[in-house]
């Protein structure tokens, strides 16, 4: 056998296989630390129960409104070219290099600034509270949203809206009519990665939102409390937990992408 | 019908310069040119795609140059056609008479009128549009557009991703439904038969600038100049000198190349002694065949001798190279009469042509 002609598919089936070792090898630790059925066990603590309630609102709601805003922000972007395009593009990038943590303290800095303190006492309570929760998560998620629709909005033929104009719609009907039907499948899944990024999220949480036992304590963050106590099975318990839906939520990204035409 | 003035677009680098068209009420406009001409950017500056630069867009008397597409009624179908995919192919069709939120009573009726006249009613109701084939995807973009009864309607090369035969019919179906409805057509092609067989009246767009517009028939026999008639392939150019006139009132036109002095009737704005470039079409050449009795005298006053070169059979003619002293000349034999000519090369062969087959260019620099 000539080994010019298998040593290239031999190296990518290495490859293949050392990745899918790595993940193979975090969950077989995991169930074989804690047990398969651990993370059943610990939905019976009340406590965890209102962690994982918590994990999937806020997710949720960070996520919605993530893409609420992304979608007309990543549209914009996709289709008008102004002065300083660019940088405005970089700038929306930050927060998606940026450590999580310093997302974190950034925005308890901008709720102690004059008009963050006024939004604090008039508006909602961020700090050490739910909407804290949220607001980290959906800062993060938000140019995470963009990043994916600017590029779904890309792949949207500007053809079509320039039809549907010519055929009597609007600006927004154009929008409306053609360009989000035919983005449908993009959007989806920019919501499911910007839920998953949500989901998992910890460094800015528990700086701006704090670890309140039973209120701020999401999953990522009831897992940190775990390790702090000292308490790895329940530390375990919760990780196959968060492993089984983000699972959950990958099988939907690709079932919503693949199926795309 | 639909007019601009002085219209200046800039893309890049690339300039449309100081654009006048006027278009009538139910014409069939062309813009033909060469790829890269600016041929689409024209189209999209006229509908209001893009802003120009500088000029004015009329639609009937009303300056529309800053009017948002959906307030125009004209109707665009671009050269991809977007249909829409996401919706049926009746839904494509209603798409133009719901954009206002509820379609009008008669919409059905309108839509029904028009499957029937475009012949779409066995696609009518299809839902993925992707499933219908070329000739079909484009009839049902022309319906979709035709279905709100634009003023004017826009078509960028529609027929070009076709297969010949398919196109060919479709040009003629579609250039009989335009005249039998009336409707005002601005269309854009590259390709010279299919605006010499739909057009009314076309512009020859190159390199930004509008070089000729008019009827087919003026641009075929007096293109404007060398580039114009280059692109409207006529190959057939040599440089010549007005000799005189003679008493009937055609110029004769000595090209020393050739040894020969030719007569023509296209004389405009020439006289004895000017440089010109004379044009000659492969197809107005008439060869002789050799065992004809020699013409009377002065029955053909371009009667000239040649040596058979080459040949190739094109399908339904032949193009024969001929060689007349140093210059080479190619004409046209239809396959059938071509089949009946002896031919050999190095064959002298008479041919003729008739004096208002000749144009008279003025030379350019670099010309031949």
């Amino acid at each position: 056998m000539n080994p010019r002609r298998w040593a290239f598919p031999a190296a990518l089936a290495v490859a293949v296989i050392g990745a899918l070792g790595v993940v193979v090898a975090l969950l077989a630790a995991q169930v074989g630390y804690a047990g398969l059925l651990a993370p059943v066990r610990a939905l019976a603590d009340p406590g965890i129960r209102h962690a994982v309630g918590l994990s999937l609102g806020t997710a949720t709601a960070a996520a919605g409104l993530a893409v609420a805003v992304a979608v007309p922000a990543a549209y914009a972007l996709a289709r008008h070219r102004f002065p300083g395009a660019a940088v405005v593009d970089t700038l929306l990038d930050l927060p998606v290099v940026l450590s999580p943590v310093a997302v974190g303290v950034a925005l308890l800095l901008v709720l102690r600034s004059a008009p963050g303190r006024w939004v604090e006492d008039h508006l909602v309570r961020f700090v050490f509270e739910v909407p804290g929760i949220v607001l980290a998560q959906f800062t993060v998620a938000t140019a995470l949203a963009i990043r994916v629709l600017k590029a779904v909005f890309q792949g949207v033929d500007v053809r079509y809206e320039q039809v549907a104009r010519f055929l009597g719609c609007t600006p927004w009907g154009a929008f409306r009519r053609v360009t989000l039907p035919l983005a449908r499948r993009g959007i989806a899944a920019a919501f499911i990665l910007a839920w998953a990024r949500s989901v998992g999220e910890f460094g800015a949480t528990v700086t701006l939102a704090g670890a309140v036992l039973g209120k701020t304590e999401t999953i990522p963050v009831a897992i940190y409390l775990r390790l702090a106590g000292v308490d790895v099975t329940g530390a375990v318990a919760l990780m196959l937990l968060l492993s089984a839906l983000s699972l959950v939520v990958l099988a939907g990204v690709r079932f919503l992408g693949g199926g795309a035409r | 019908m639909i007019r601009a003035e002085g219209l200046c677009v800039r893309f890049g680098t690339f300039r449309l310069d100081g654009i006048d068209l006027r278009v009538s009420p139910g014409e069939s406009f062309f813009v033909l040119g060469p790829s890269g001409a600016g041929k689409t950017l024209l189209l999209e500056a006229l509908l209001g795609i893009r802003r120009p630069a500088a000029g004015r867009v009329f639609l009937g008397d009303r300056d529309v140059t800053l009017l948002p597409p959906e307030q125009r009624r004209v109707a665009y179908v671009p050269q991809d056609l977007a249909l829409f995919p996401h919706l049926s192919v009746r839904d494509n069709l209603r798409f133009g008479l719901a954009a206002r939120g509820r379609p009008p009573p008669d919409a059905d009726a309108r839509i029904a009128q028009w499957v029937d006249l475009l012949d779409l009613g066995e696609v009518a109701d299809r839902k993925d549009v992707s499933t219908l084939s070329g000739g079909e995807r484009q009839r049902v973009a022309l319906a979709r557009a035709l279905v709100t009864e634009p003023r004017v309607l826009f078509v960028d090369e529609p027929f070009s991703s076709l297969d010949a035969a398919l196109r060919r019919r479709l040009q003629v179906e579609f250039r009989q439904l335009q005249q039998r409805l009336g409707v005002t057509v601005i269309q854009v092609t590259h390709d010279p038969e299919e605006a010499f067989l739909m057009a009314d009246r076309m512009a020859i767009l190159m390199g930004g600038r509008i070089e000729q517009a008019g009827r087919p028939a003026d641009l075929y026999n007096r293109p404007a100049n060398l580039r114009v008639a280059r692109f409207l392939m006529l190959q057939n150019l040599y440089s010549g000198t007005v000799e005189g006139k003679t008493p009937d009132g055609l110029l004769e036109v000595a090209v020393p190349d050739a040894a020969v002095t030719l007569r023509a009737s296209d004389g405009d704005g020439f006289g004895p002694g000017d440089p010109v470039v004379v044009g000659i079409r492969p197809e107005e050449v008439i060869l002789l065949k050799p065992d004809r009795p020699d013409p009377a005298p002065g029955e053909h006053p371009n009667l000239v001798a040649g040596e058979v070169a080459g040949w190739v059979d094109l399908g339904h003619y032949r193009l024969v190279r001929l060689r007349v002293g140093r210059i080479e000349l190619d004409s046209w034999l239809n396959i059938r009469a071509a089949r009946e000519f002896p031919m050999a090369p190095g064959q002298t062969v008479r041919f003729h042509v008739r004096p208002w087959s000749l144009c008279l260019l003025p030379p350019e620099p670099g010309s031949p």
